[in-house]
């Protein structure tokens, strides 16, 4: 899936982001994008705090962006526009450290560097981090409508991976309630995982 | 391994996630499940279809940054302090270094649940922003009657005696400043127990500056030159009195609802702040953006330093920016002390020269180079002021057609940011709009009759007694609150419902009223009671309700698309109906004889309400449809969602009679007026429209929500929309 695809990001946001006061869109912001934005400096192999500081150095230039207009809605999506940013910063970083003489000589840096340019390169983890963000942001909205026996069953068998078998038994239920289980929270997911886009995509 | 039973069809195993399988067919399914890895997958895919869900939440609880990542700290270096939200099974603890909590327990407990507490003679009502020098608060004066806005002192400064008397002598030497321009301070106090001082002035009602040039920058030229304009007396009153403001910036600049009275707020506290940080850590924080050269050196300011602050905020309103910006507040300082700044012409060719001088003299380096006095600047833009206005009015024509035009650029233009430039540009600046209030679209400049604010989340449905004398709203955090419109005041608050309260409505006598929450339940109340006085119970939430106006029937619909009519003196349903996705809306006819609902499946449905059989379908939405509304006569209804289109159905065939598109964003409350003449829709944008029934003619734009607008309702005799929302406030709008 391209990040392009999709309609554009709440446009709406953007204009309450630009009031630098409004913390209540602004933190809803972060919490959607913060977490994509270092999980996708993770994934092109920055350590934590690098990846960290790449995080807070991209949300600075979206609300510099902001204030001068940068971001132009028909030029594309705004995840697509916050992707090219995320982007070019961790190729710069790995740029930089590639012509420190001291900098990592290993090869697998070095094809990242390589590949980086690539305007494709990249979107798909992009997009990886984008759904996973939303999942996790649905599991805390739904957990509470789910029993407990019924929501382990799923953690164990979808999240964590663990045969069903044996999550039957942790659990104390049969392993086909354990698959029902995990389609019934799955199918839940899915459903709010929407909701939030419709919400996002506003 | 249990696998005798042959495999489950698509349609079981359907079933088989919503549950809704009868328990021996459910038992046998989840017996042939354990042995079928054919079914195990065919449900999965079923359950995730199109998406793919499956492979995204796999090992999704490493998808948080530890609780020891340099993640956390960053995001509090970026002012965010996120609510705890914790990923299931591995809460993630959030780092020691966070900012400051608000605290407010210098506050007394509250006279009624509403408010979040009392400080000396005002109920406070929330929280309306955070600066260097303390906690703003809205307020009701009980003694007086009035809504103020309270200034307290940060109880860190106020642990230092210089800050406090400072504080306490600049605030009184701000009430002294009477000036329709410049916020009135009506006096200082310092609370009982402690002694904090507090600082009560009058709450207006707008925006400042800063918000306004979040939504549209640069700013017309008739527009800056009027706020100019105002700023300068504002300022020239105040240093008649001797008092430097010193901190002038579009944060300190409001923006008075209705008419855009521009009001100078803070006179003398920022120093109050500056003093104590400066003699703790050696630094000033907050923006330097606005600074004069001698203040940025670490000099005296005098009122040609306000002169320059006003330069500054003159020029971001002409350039979009500010005059001197960088990476860091000492590169800004620098600037401001080192470097010119770049000409505006170059950045906005339609500034007039006059203007563009103007601000060049206000930004001069040294004070003496400056426009003397704040009187001066005043004089000069009152002489521009007035030759643009007759100019601009001897060509009316032309501003409608630049009115227009604005108008349709600004639904292709995103945010509808740079429209003004550019229509301005094209036309000239001589050809400004008509009106100086107008920020972009045919905007109505009324302001609400009345602001009910100071609930805590979203307002999801507002409600008129028939009286109009009680508007009920649903809020998001369970509560129902009852507010008495003519003083503005909170009747009661009702704990109602576990959950979001998603509907309420009041009966036709107003003897009761009907409200329906998250919990799956809908229950019946009196305005005075704090019970409950009938429950009736649904399986999932109640997003939809409707009363019939005999008030004998009440009809609810459910995310879980579960339709149902209730006899209100009875315990259990009536009828009961069933249709695919969630029901986001419920509507009955004013003859009581059909009932419209529709939701998640874009499909809107009429329905015999004595039968709860269906009539034909009303197709064409390609969204989720949020609302609905009948007209007076019951031959049409309205309808709108997340396609963003308003459509008119004919309730007799089912056809459609019009359609437009009716917000930026998605709509979430439509009414019709009770005479069926006009139509109202709220939507994501904020903007509460009012368009001819008839014609689909837009009438009038209601500005004033800063977040999305979910409910609307008229009053009985359509005199008063109120619109709800995000935001937390109701707004009471007049309407002609």
């Amino acid at each position: 899936m391209s990040v392009d695809d999709s309609p554009l990001t709440r446009v709406s946001l953007l204009v309450q982001l630009r009031d630098g006061s409004n913390h209540v869109a602004w933190r809803e912001f972060m919490q959607i994008y913060g977490p994509v934005v270092y999980g996708f400096a993770r994934s092109r192999g920055l350590q934590d705090a690098d990846a960290a500081d790449l995080m807070q150095d991209v949300m600075r230039s979206v609300v510099g962006a902001m204030g001068r207009f940068d971001y132009d809605r028909n030029q594309g999506t705004f995840r697509g526009w916050l992707f090219t940013i995320t982007r070019n910063k961790v190729f710069n970083f790995l740029s930089a450290r590639r012509i420190r003489p001291q900098g990592s000589g290993d090869s697998t840096t070095n094809r990242m560097l390589q590949s980086q340019p690539e305007p494709s390169d990249g979107s798909d983890e992009w997009e990886l981090e984008y759904q996973r963000r939303l999942a996790s942001l649905a599991m805390d909205r739904v957990k509470g409508e789910f029993q407990d026996k019924t929501w382990r069953a799923f953690w164990l068998t979808a999240v964590e991976g663990v045969a069903a078998a044996d999550a039957a038994g942790q659990v104390g239920i049969s392993a086909g309630a354990v698959y029902v289980a995990k389609s019934r929270v799955l199918a839940r997911l899915k459903e709010e995982v929407e909701a939030i886009m419709r919400h996002e995509e506003s | 391994m249990k696998n005798a039973t042959s495999c489950p069809r698509a349609e079981d195993l359907r079933h088989l996630l919503d549950g809704s399988l009868a328990g021996e067919r459910q038992q046998e399914c989840m017996d042939h499940m354990e042995g079928c890895e054919c079914c195990q997958a065919r449900l999965e895919e079923i359950a995730t279809e199109g998406t793919r869900l499956s492979r995204v939440v796999k090992h999704l609880h490493q998808a948080v940054p530890e609780a020891t990542s340099a993640y956390w700290p960053a995001l509090s270096a970026l002012g965010v302090d996120l609510p705890e939200t914790p990923t299931p099974q591995t809460p993630t603890p959030r780092p020691a270094a966070r900012r400051r909590e608000l605290v407010l327990d210098f506050l007394g407990p509250p006279s009624d649940a509403a408010y979040v507490g009392r400080l000396g003679q005002f109920d406070v009502m929330r929280v309306l922003g955070r600066g260097g020098m303390g906690v703003v608060l809205e307020a009701f004066d009980t003694r007086l009657q009035r809504h103020v806005a309270i200034k307290v002192l940060d109880p860190d400064l106020a642990a230092d005696d210089i800050a406090r008397q400072r504080f306490c002598r600049e605030a009184r030497a701000a009430a002294s400043i009477t000036h329709e321009n410049v916020v009135a301070v009506h006096n200082v106090e310092k609370s009982g127990d402690d002694g904090l001082p507090y600082l009560v002035m009058q709450l207006v009602a707008g925006e400042s500056l800063e918000q306004r040039l979040g939504r549209e920058s640069p700013l017309p030229v008739r527009e800056i030159v009027r706020i100019g304009m105002q700023a300068a007396h504002g300022l020239e009153a105040a240093h008649a009195q001797g008092l430097i403001h010193r901190d002038i910036k579009p944060g300190n600049i409001m923006i008075e609802a209705p008419h855009d009275r521009i009001k100078l707020t803070d006179f003398g506290l920022a120093r109050v702040a500056d003093d104590v940080k400066l003699t703790q850590s050696g630094f000033v924080s907050g923006t330097p953006l606005y600074m004069a050269p001698e203040q940025a050196m670490g000099g005296e300011a005098d009122h040609r330093s306000d002169l320059f602050s006003l330069g500054a905020v003159l020029y971001e309103m002409c350039a979009g920016r500010p005059p001197f910006v960088g990476n860091s507040a000492l590169a800004i300082l620098r600037q401001i002390a080192d470097e010119k700044h770049r000409p505006l012409r170059e950045l906005n060719p339609i500034v007039p020269d006059w203007l563009s001088h103007t601000i060049d003299r206000l930004l001069a380096k040294k004070p003496a180079d400056r426009i003397p006095s704040a009187a001066q600047l005043a004089e000069l833009f009152d002489y521009e002021w007035a030759l643009m206005k007759t100019s601009s009015e001897d060509v009316p024509t032309v501003c409608q057609v630049a009115q227009k035009k604005r108008t349709i650029r600004n639904r292709l233009i995103a945010a509808a940011v740079g429209a003004t430039f550019l229509a301005v540009g094209l036309l000239g600046g001589k050809f400004l709009a008509k009106s100086p209030v107008a920020p972009a679209d045919a905007v109505s400049s009324a302001e609400p009759a009345n602001v009910l604010s100071a609930n805590a989340g979203t307002v999801w449905a507002v409600a008129f007694d028939p009286a109009s004398a009680t508007v009920a709203m649903a809020v998001e955090d369970g509560a129902v609150r009852l507010w008495d419109l003519p003083t503005s005041s909170v009747k009661t608050t009702i704990d109602a419902h576990r959950g979001v309260v998603w509907a309420s409505q009041f009966s036709g006598g107003g003897e009761f009223f009907a409200t329906a929450g998250d919990d799956g339940l809908v229950k019946l109340w009196s305005p005075a009671q704090q019970a409950a006085t009938k429950v009736f119970e649904h399986p999932s939430a109640v997003r939809g309700l409707a009363l019939a106006h005999d008030d004998q029937t009440l009809y609810s619909g459910s995310r879980a698309g579960e339709l149902r009519a209730w006899p209100l003196d009875a315990d259990r349903p009536l009828l009961e109906a069933q249709q695919p996705g969630a029901i986001y809306a419920v509507a009955i006819s004013p003859d009581d004889g059909t009932l419209a609902t529709a939701g998640s499946d874009k499909i809107i449905r009429l329905w015999n309400a004595k039968t709860l059989t269906q009539k034909f379908p009303l197709e064409g939405h390609t969204g989720p449809v949020n609302c609905l509304s009948f007209n007076h006569d019951g031959q049409r209804v309205a309808s709108a969602g997340w396609d963003k289109t308003v459509r008119l159905w004919d309730t007799g065939n089912g056809q459609l009679v019009a359609s437009w598109e009716g917000h930026d964003g998605d709509i979430w409350g439509i009414a019709y007026s009770p005479d069926g003449t006009k139509l109202a829709t709220g939507g994501h944008d904020g903007a509460v429209k009012l368009w001819s029934a008839g014609t689909g003619e837009l009438l009038a734009t209601f500005l004033g929500h800063k977040l999305a607008i979910h409910t609307l309702a008229f009053n009985r005799d359509g005199t008063l929309l109120a619109s709800g929302g995000r935001d937390g406030a109701v707004r009471v709008w007049k309407i002609e």
